[in-house]
This record gives structure tokens, sequence and C-alpha cells, in this order.
């Protein structure tokens, strides 16, 4: 017995012990990058790499948000995820839902097909997408940033999986004895047991909308619409290619620009921990 | 009636945006064309210059090499690292679930940036660590069979935790009272994780296994960032062949037949993933 | 007068003008000549990897204002800054979808060949080739000739690239090497006592080190140097040559010996280290190059001079050119005529020129800039005062000439690839150079 114990013990430090070391793994580089933001150029490369500037300085970032339309790039930047992920997550959990509890002609052709539209690089679509786009009279503005992401297929195919793991068809027989609308059972019944999906989904979703460096760059031409990643590649040859890059900028911009995802995650990560678990009818 | 109103606006969105420019690149496969001057059919030449193209060639061993990876490795350590952070015995989870997921959220040149520093032969970390330890450096960036390892060390670092994330939000909806059940019926940890938390998981590491495929098969920017695809292809993907061909050298027809090879290959692969899984037969 | 009361008499002048012209129908027809002389307000817009041309330009275009003598009035011209790999492609993209194109574009000198592949150019760039005909012998023809396709030229160069070798002094003194170092092979010799003691006659990027390593950048400064070329004046491979090998095995043999230092990427995190730390002391470069020393190396100000490059034994010019930006107008452009009205404005004149220089730094292309006694007594404080124009002025008139093709980025990408194969000792550089040329004839061909 207390072999057991002591061996559990071990097991569970040894066990904290590697947590802690992929956590160091993880951090480091994000480390680096925040304490070379508050370093002068000419520090930030220096060898041996250390973490505490020498010289703390808020320079970079002031030059960066003094020299460049920062709060232009980010309000674009957020505006579009937003939208896109608010519109998005809705539309692919009610796709997904349709998907997943229930039978209809075709299910299978138009499943096919939207999984098979995940499997194509973006970039073979990226010239016909804009001049579709162009023709609409869309180019450069919001809701050509937008539109490509409100129908993503990952999106479909997430909500169908996790709506077929984790909403029993019992609940929903029972919701519909009850008097509910199909529309009522997705709204009232489903989407709070799928909160944890609809989570991971948003942040997907976010990010991706967020991130995303090659569409705007294409579909941008003018200073008011430019976005934060399109920016920032661009500081990198900001006084040309011929002077070399701006990595103190950089580093400040990129940690600007982590700001958001990590806000966001810290409000959704509740989702993770609690879920629902589970008064609702299952076994 | 209720499934099509369920799904009808994602593939309305879907059919007016995405649908048109994904068949147009189909046809396009067929020609040349440098985006500006008309398209000029070529029949399936395009098809049998890629078999030619020794670029072509190491992308594809190159693509499939990073899927293998994502799916045997990063995979299986998402889903570890989830069981992990969600076991009663783990302290500090919330922590170590916000760190393991940081790694997504920096931007791709700062990872760049870092990961060539981490990885240069006289001054990175990495070989610090090697002479530490007494073995000779390693040129890791200009080394064939090493840069694959430094492109594949990063993959795993930046998507690992976020992997982790959608096996989280399934384990939300695998009930605690089930799992307690089997402890408590004298069943280890491994027979649980086994009998009851991996089957009721199915649909979502179904889902995670397709999309770590589909993912891993279209992966741009981990090896285009940190090795341009070099060193003599050694690490170029078949995206990135894709955007060269497409949108650098113009040969957007070349492009297409590239891009509906990879299409090929991931479907192929996509629906084994389906059967091994039962995709769609959890009703 | 004070200024309010300035303000008022003109307000009340201008009123009377105009009440002048209002009622006295007979003075009519000859004010309604000057009326209809109304001058149009022209906003350009730019697309670039860079910003301080378009600033250069935005103050030239505030002289022509003041001049009086343009029909357009000038806003400042307004840039949008893109990576420097996707200018091409946002241009391209946008002339694919006729949408929303600049008036000015940069087009990067490697980046012209991408305009040249089923003679784009044409169709999306204004020609200026009669327009530019006329003062043509007075600028170098080795800054048009790579903006040129099918005989007509397409964009202005705005940054002659000149390479000159920069190097300290005070180490060479101390470790005993000669100032002036005429050939690259004296160099190798006297690099191999000197890279035992970790110091390096410059950086070598040997690869692997992201998209813009500058691997075959660095190569085709010292082909050209040598007197050889990717492609010749007609479009024809020549890559496979005796000078390109020559050029390679150069470089391979100085890392080995320790001559060279190799990095991952010039300019790169890496580089600026070897500068910091003191490995490099001296490096061969375009006139740019300096901002690699402004930037990552502030505190060696003074402790670094410019000199003329080694050459080859065998033959070859005393520079070469690594890099260069064009300006060139889109076709799609609504303000054709007021764009290159600017833009001759300012980059054809010699003061445009010299202003250039001033404002910039990036070298004039125009000849009798070099032979202006202001101009070349300009003292640049980060060399100690040395009067560099006086230098480049003499490396100037004998420069080789990049010759484009439409399949240049074809040719580099395959050199970046052999070539990192080269510098890891797993090919000759003559199988290398080989390989490589077999690639760009395979695409040339396909």
């Amino acid at each position: 017995m207390r072999v057991r114990v002591l061996r559990r013990v071990v097991g569970t430090t040894g066990l904290h012990v590697l947590l802690l070391i992929g956590l160091v793994i993880c951090l480091l580089p994000l480390v680096w990058t925040v304490s070379s933001a508050f370093k002068n150029l000419d520090e930030i490369f220096d060898y041996p790499p250390h973490f505490i500037p020498r010289e703390f300085t808020l320079t970079e970032y002031t030059r960066l948000f003094e020299e460049f339309p920062m709060w232009t790039w980010i309000g674009n930047s957020l505006f579009v995820a937003i939208v896109s992920t608010v519109i998005g997550v809705f539309l692919c959990a009610m796709c997904g839902f349709g998907f997943a509890k229930y039978t209809f002609r075709g299910k299978s052709a138009l499943f096919a097909v939207l999984l098979s539209s995940m499997m194509i690089p973006f970039a073979v679509l990226l010239i016909p997408l804009f001049k579709l786009v162009a023709q609409l009279g869309w180019a450069d503005s919001y809701q050509a940033l937008i539109v490509p992401w409100v129908a993503p297929a990952f999106g479909v195919f997430m909500m169908r999986q996790f709506t077929a793991q984790a909403v029993s068809d019992e609940m929903l027989d029972a919701g519909r004895i009850d008097g509910a609308t199909e529309f009522g059972l997705f709204w009232r019944l489903a989407l709070p047991v799928l909160r944890p999906a609809l989570a991971a989904l948003s942040i997907w979703l976010f990010l991706t909308v967020y991130n995303s460096f090659l569409w705007p760059l294409i579909v941008v031409s003018s200073a008011e619409r430019q976005t934060l990643p399109v920016g920032l590649a661009a500081l990198l040859n900001t006084l040309g290619a011929e002077r070399g890059a701006e990595y103190g900028l950089l580093m400040a911009g990129s940690v600007v620009a982590m700001a958001p995802t990590i806000v966001l995650f810290i409000a959704l990560r509740k989702q993770f921990i609690e879920g629902l678990t589970l008064g609702s009818v299952k076994g | 009636m209720a499934p099509y109103l369920f799904i009808a606006p994602f593939f309305l969105l879907y059919g007016a945006f995405l649908l048109g420019p994904t068949i147009f690149s189909l046809w396009l496969s067929f020609h040349s064309w440098d985006g500006i001057t008309p398209m000029e059919w070529v029949g399936g030449r395009n098809y049998t210059n890629l078999l030619d193209d020794p670029t072509f060639i190491s992308s594809a061993k190159n693509t499939a090499l990073y899927a293998v990876v994502a799916l045997c490795i990063l995979a299986p350590l998402a889903l570890l690292l989830a069981v992990v952070l969600n076991a009663r015995t783990v302290r500090a989870k919330d922590l170590f679930r916000a760190v393991y997921f940081l790694p997504i959220v920096l931007s791709p040149l700062v990872i760049a940036i870092i990961f060539i520093l981490i990885f240069d032969k006289q001054f990175g970390l990495a070989n610090a660590a090697l002479r530490g330890l007494g073995l000779e450096p390693i040129a890791w960036l200009s080394t064939p069979l090493w840069a694959k390892a430094a492109v594949i060390a990063v993959i795993i670092w930046r998507y690992t935790g976020y992997v982790m994330i959608f096996f989280l939000a399934g384990l939300q909806n695998v009930p605690g009272e089930l799992r307690e059940a089997a402890r408590v019926s004298g069943a280890s940890q491994w027979q649980e994780f086994r009998y009851v938390t991996s089957p009721l998981l199915r649909p979502v590491t179904a889902f995670i296994a397709i999309i770590v495929l589909i993912g891993a098969a279209q992966i741009f920017e981990e090896p285009y960032i940190l090795t341009g695809g070099g060193p003599a292809d050694a690490t170029i993907s078949v995206a990135q062949f894709v955007y060269r061909e497409g949108l650098t050298n113009l040969n957007m027809g070349y492009a297409s037949a590239a891009s509906v090879v990879l299409f090929v290959a991931i479907a192929f692969c996509t629906f084994v993933l389906v059967r091994v899984f039962r995709v769609g037969r959890e009703l | 007068m004070d200024t309010f009361s300035r303000k008022k008499f003109l307000r009340v002048a201008g009123g009377a003008t105009l009440g002048l012209v209002v009622t006295s129908p007979s003075a009519f027809a000859s004010r309604s000549r000057l009326l209809s002389k109304k001058k149009e307000t022209v906003k350009l817009t730019m697309w670039s990897h860079e910003g301080e041309i378009a600033k250069f330009l935005s103050r030239r275009a505030r002289e022509l204002n003041a001049a009086g003598t343009s029909k357009y009035v000038f806003a400042p011209v307004e840039a949008t800054v893109i990576p420097l790999a996707d200018v091409p492609t946002k241009f391209l993209a946008a002339a694919s979808a006729g949408t929303n194109l600049p008036d000015l574009l940069a087009i990067e000198i490697n980046a012209f060949s991408r305009y040249m592949k089923s003679n784009i150019a044409q169709r999306v760039l204004l020609d200026l080739t009669d327009e530019v005909d006329p003062v043509r012998a007075q600028f170098f023809e080795s800054s048009l000739d790579p903006y040129s396709v099918g005989g007509r030229l397409y964009a202005l160069e705005s940054a002659y690239t000149l390479c000159a070798y920069y190097y300290k002094p005070a180490e060479f003194k101390k470790l005993g090497i000669p100032k002036q170092i005429d050939t690259w092979e004296e160099m190798l010799k006297i690099g191999a006592r000197v890279g035992a003691k970790g110091k390096h006659f410059t950086t070598i990027a040997t690869g692997g080190g992201g998209v813009a390593s500058g691997l075959s950048g660095q190569f085709i400064m010292f082909l050209l140097q040598r007197g050889g070329g990717i492609f010749d004046s007609s479009g024809k491979l020549i890559l496979d040559s005796a000078e390109a090998v020559q050029a390679l095995d150069l470089l391979v043999r100085g890392l080995k010996n320790g001559t060279f230092l190799a990095v991952e990427q010039l300019f790169g995190p890496t580089d600026a280290t070897a500068l910091q730390t003191g490995k490099m002391i001296g490096h061969e470069g375009a006139d740019w190059w300096k901002f690699m020393l402004t930037r990552n190396a502030p505190d060696q100000s003074g402790e670094w001079r410019l000199t003329p490059m080694p050459q080859f034994s065998k033959g070859g010019f005393p520079t070469s050119h690594f890099g260069g930006t064009g300006y060139a107008i889109a076709k799609g452009s609504k303000h054709q005529e007021a764009a290159w009205e600017l833009l001759s404005y300012s980059f054809l004149r010699k003061r445009g020129q010299i202003q250039k220089f001033k404002e910039t730094f990036f070298l004039p292309t125009l000849k009798s800039a070099f032979r202006d006694p202001a101009f070349l007594s300009y003292k640049d404080p980060y060399f100690g005062g040395q009067q560099k124009l006086r230098l480049y002025a003499k490396l100037a008139p004998d420069s080789p000439t990049q010759r484009q093709s439409p399949f240049w980025a074809v040719a580099t990408q395959a050199l970046d690839r052999e070539l990192s194969e080269a510098f890891a000792l797993r090919k000759t550089p003559r199988a290398a150079i080989k390989a490589a040329a077999a690639a760009v004839a395979r695409s040339m061909k396909a």
C-alpha cells in the first residue's frame, strides 16, 4: 500500500516536472519577444542572449505608434475578425446541427463537397475570388475582408462532429414532445451543450481571420483598410529592402498583436474547464 | 424541410463565393495562364510536367512526412496533454492550458526570427545545448535532414497546444461520473481511457485526425519562414510550391494542376480516415 | 502688414477681382481663358516596399506647386508600404481583376522579370522609352537596361547600387593586412591566416535562413563582377560558364579556409551579431549596405572606411550591383500624365538626382551628378568624414549590367537550391552551377 502511494506521488511529481518543462519550452520564445520589445535595436541580438533589458526602453513602442498607423491596423483587424467570428460561428453551428441531427436527401454528397472544399490551397483560389469580389465592386472593402470567412467548411465539420458527440437524440426528442420548434431545439437545447465547441471554434475562427495575410494583402489598397499582419510584415522592409529590417518595431508590434487573442482565450477558457457535464439526458 | 433551412445559409455563401473559384481552378489546370494574358489550352501537359519536376516530387515527399508526423506525433501528444490537463490530480491546470496554447498567437514573422536564431550554427541555442552535452554542433538549417527536423520541431511547438484545446472541448462532454465509475470498479488509468473516454470522444477524435491531416497537407508557413523551402528543396511543401508557381512564377495553370494532385491525395487519405473513425455513423 | 490684415487684404482683393470678372462681360472672353487654366489637384498613390521615395517625391511635388509651371497641383504622394516579395503579387492580382491600381509602382530589380513574362509589362505599365530617349545618354545604361523588355523602358531606377568594400583600417593594421587588396585570390591567401584568429573579411549567406536569405543575390553580385551573368542581352541562358564556376569557387574556398564567415541570412540576426562582436572586419556591399552598419553598430562609427572591392584576377569589373528599385507608372492609372510629370521632374533632372541622394542616400543614376564638385565633396559622418562619393564616381562608369529574363525568378530559385548544396560541400561548384543551369533550361523549355 505504501509503495503504491509512493509510486503515485513520484508519478504525479514526475508528471508535473514534465509539464513544467513543456511550459518553459512554450514560454521562452514569447518571453524573449516581449523582452526584445523593450530593448534598443542593437541590444536585441546580443550574444549570449539575455532576457532582462540592460536598458529598458519604450522607444520601439512609441516609434511604432507614432510613425505607423497602428491603431488603424489593429482596429481593422479586430473589426473584421470579430464580425467574421460572430457570423461564422453561428452559421457553422447551424449547418453542423443540420448535418448531425437530420437525415435528408443529398446529405452525403453535400458533406463530401464540404470536406473537399477544405483540401484546396488558398493560393489557387486567390485570383478568381479576387476577380469575383472586384466585379461586385467590393475591392478594398470590409465586406471583401469578411466574406471568405463566414462560411468556413472547417467550422461546419467541427460543429457537426461535436454536435454528434454531445447532443443526444433523446434530448431533442424530449424537446419535440414539449412542443419546441426545430430552430428552438437548436437554439435552446443544443447550443448550451455545445458551449465548449463554440468556444474552441470561436478561437480558431478569430485566430484564422485575425492572422490572415494573403487575402488582405491583395484586397486592401488603401491605407485606411490595412490590417495588422500586412502592416507588420511591411515593417520588415519599411525603410527599403536595402536598409534592413526594423526588428525592434516588429517585436513591439508582435507583442501588441498577440494581446487580443490572449484576451479572447482567457475570456473563453472557462468553457474548457467547466463544460456542461451533464445534467442532460445521457445513458 | 428543416435540415435544408439549417444548412442553407452556409451553402448559399459557399456557393456564391468559394464554389466558383474552385471549379475555375480545376478548369485552369488544363491551361497555361499568367493571370493577365489570355489562357492557353495545354491539356494534360501540366500534369506530365509535374511528374518530371524534381521540386514538386520533393515537395510531395516533404508534405507526406509532415502529415505523418502530425498524425502520429502531434495529435496523440495533444490528446495526451488534454487528458492530463483534464485530470483531477493535476495542479494549475488553468495555467498550463493557457501557456501551452500561447505559441499559436505569436506572429509567424517573429517565429521565423526566433527559430532561425535558435537553430543558427554559430550562436544558436540548439547548438549551445549540444556543445554543453559534448556533441558536435549541427548546421541545422543548411543540412537537409536537420532542416526537416527543425521545421517539424517548430510545427509541433506551434500547434500541439492548439490541437489540445479541441480535445479539451471534446473531453468536457465525456461525463465525469462514468469515468469515476470505471476507476472505482478497479480500472487502471489506461483502461479507463481506452474503454470509457476514448469511445465517447470518437467523433471529436475523428474530426481532429482529419483536420490535422488536411492542415498538415496544406502546411505553408513553417517551412517557408524557417528555410524558404530549402536547403535544396529539403523542406518545401506542396502549398509553397503552388504559391511559388502560381503567384511568383505566374504559372497559374501549373499551380492549379499541383493543387488538384494535392486535393486527390488528401481526399483519398481523408476517405480512409472517415472509414477508420466511422464518421457519419454516430447516429 | 501683420498677418491678419494681410489675409483680409487678400480676401478683399480676391473678392474685387472676382467681382470685376463677373461684372465686365467685355473682359470676360479673355478672363475665361485665364480661368479655364484652373489647375487640377492630383493625389498620386504609390505601392512600394519602402516609403522614402514617396516622401522624396512629395517634396519635389511641393517645389513643382510653388513654381506654378505645371497644370497640376500635387498633393503629397500617398504610399502603401507592402512587403517586398508581395508588391508584384498584389499589383498583378489587381491588374488581373481590373481593379484599384496605384499610379506609381516600385519594382525591385529582381522582381522586374515577373513583368516580363508574356510581355505583361506592355499591358500594365506605361512605356517610358520615347519620353526618356532624348536624355538617355546622360544616364548609366546599366541603370536603365534592367527595366526594359522588348527594347522598351518601363521604369526609372531610383538607386544606383554600386558595390565597394567596407573595412576597418585599425583592424587591418593590427592584423598586418595591407589597406588595399587588389584581388580576391590575394584576400583568400591572407584570409587563411586571419580567419584562424576569428576575424573575417566578409559574411556569406549560406542559406536555410528563411525566405529573404539573400543567398543568390550575393552570388549574383560576384558573378556580375567577374563579368558573367545568368542571361545575356538576348535572353539566352549563359549561367553554365567558367565565370560562374569561378565566382562560386571563390566563395566556397573562402568559406572553407576561414576568409569568409557563414551566416544563415544576410542582414539577419546572426549577421548583426557577427558585426557587433567584431568578427566582421570588412564586408563587400552596395552603397546601401552602410545601413547595416548605422543600424546595428552605431558605436562603430568612425571605425569603418570604403575602398574599391578586390577584383577577380581572371578579369571582370571593378565594381558590381546588388539590388535596386525602379519606379514605374501603371497603365491603369487615371493620372498618367501627372505621374510622369512628377517622376521626370524628380528623377531626370540633375538637381533632383542630387536632392534624392541628400534625402534618401540612394546614389544617382545620372552621369553628370558624379562630376558635380559640390556633390562629390559630401563627407559621410559614419565613415569619419570620408568623401565616399569620389570613390563611387571612379567606379560608376565601369559597372556590369544585369541582363533580365522572364525566367529570372526561376533562375534565382534554382540557384538558391544549388548554392546551398555547394556551400555545404555536398556538390562541387561546377556541379552546382551545371545543375542550376539545367533546372532553368528545363523551365525555359516547358
